[in-house]
């Protein structure tokens, strides 16, 4: 056997290779490198926090360990919203208080959403923030007086 | 070849001789020199020996197609026979273990873009809670972003009231 053939003989073993990961690629992956046009998933959990009692909601579970290091002893879900938004779309979550949470996704970066999110409530923007969250990551925003006690907002962001 | 110890125009001249292309008018001079000059006689008689073996040589050609058709009909039965493929045939000519590379080759670059592309759904991704700040700004409230220091813990942005203290117990 010569060189000539064992030369066509590696061609052809990579071509093989080469036109089953193009098929690969062209049949069922490529459109996941598209993340850009990806909605994002975003979760909101409304969190009363206050010294009423020594409660913690069992929905809370997932952010317990943090919600503890807090000085509140009580820890309520007042609501659960689960928005998809498309880049550049706005979700609005209803706050209590009259105050509304609005979440827009920017983009996705390095596996991470980039995520403006803002707090407005009687005419005023309380708080401006843009956050880049990484898969599944969430982030606590607290402060705003509610009854007797504070709100905390648990925000989480995920790619499909 | 040359004709020893004469000129080269006496030696044109025996050639003539021999060819039977010699001039008329030069005959006698060469047959009057060649009767006194034993080198060229040698010659002539060496020329005309060599002259009437290559003639008697030549014999009839024979028929080469016949030849190479016979040449034809043994080649099949001493060539193996080849697969429907030559590259396989490399393939089962090589060792085992440079199979066993190539084969090990391709897969690793098929699961790296098996889990690069996923096609059969999302491969579980690890939860993180990791967050970063890019900026905050709020008018009425001071405003403070704590960022974790272990891995359970979370990045909190808090909002103070004016008379509100730390989130956090005291230390």
């Amino acid at each position: 056997m010569n060189d000539r053939v064992r030369h066509t003989s590696v061609i052809a073993i990579w071509a093989i290779w080469a036109t089953g990961l193009f098929v690969l690629l062209a049949v069922a992956g490529w459109p996941a490198f598209a993340t850009g046009a990806d909605p994002i998933r975003l979760g909101v959990e409304v969190i009363y926090a206050s010294n009423e009692g020594q409660r913690v909601d069992p929905s809370l579970a997932r952010v317990e360990r943090q919600l503890r290091a807090f000085r509140y002893s009580s820890f309520r879900q007042l609501g659960s919203h689960a928005l998809v938004q498309s880049i550049g779309q706005q979700g609005t979550v209803p706050l209590p208080g009259g105050r509304t949470l609005l979440l827009v996704p920017q983009g996705v970066s390095g596996g991470s959403v980039v995520l403006l999110a803002s707090i407005q409530g009687g005419g005023k923007v309380l708080l401006n923030t843009e956050l880049k969250l990484a898969n599944g990551g969430t982030i606590l925003v607290g402060g705003p007086v509610h009854e007797a006690g504070v709100l905390i907002l648990a925000i989480t962001a995920a790619t499909p | 070849m040359g004709v020893k110890g004469h000129s080269q125009s006496m030696e044109w001249l025996v050639m003539q001789e021999h060819d039977g292309q010699l001039p008329e008018r030069h005959r006698a001079a060469v047959a009057a020199h060649l009767a006194g000059c034993q080198v060229c006689r040698n010659y002539l008689e060496t020329a005309g020996s060599a002259s009437a073996w290559l003639r008697s040589g030549v014999g009839p050609v024979p028929e080469f197609s016949a030849v190479w058709q016979g040449v034809a009909d043994r080649l099949p039965a001493s060539i193996p026979s080849m697969p429907w493929w030559p590259g396989w045939a490399v393939w089962w000519k090589w060792s085992w273990s440079f199979r066993w590379g190539w084969v090990a080759a391709g897969s690793l670059v098929v699961a790296l873009l098996l889990l690069l592309v996923n096609p059969y759904g999302r491969l579980p991704v690890p939860q993180s809670h990791e967050a970063a700040v890019a900026f905050v700004e709020a008018s009425d409230y001071p405003v403070m972003v704590m960022m974790p220091l272990h891995p359970h813990e979370m990045t909190v942005i808090w909002l103070f009231e004016p008379s509100e203290s730390s989130p956090l117990p005291p230390a």
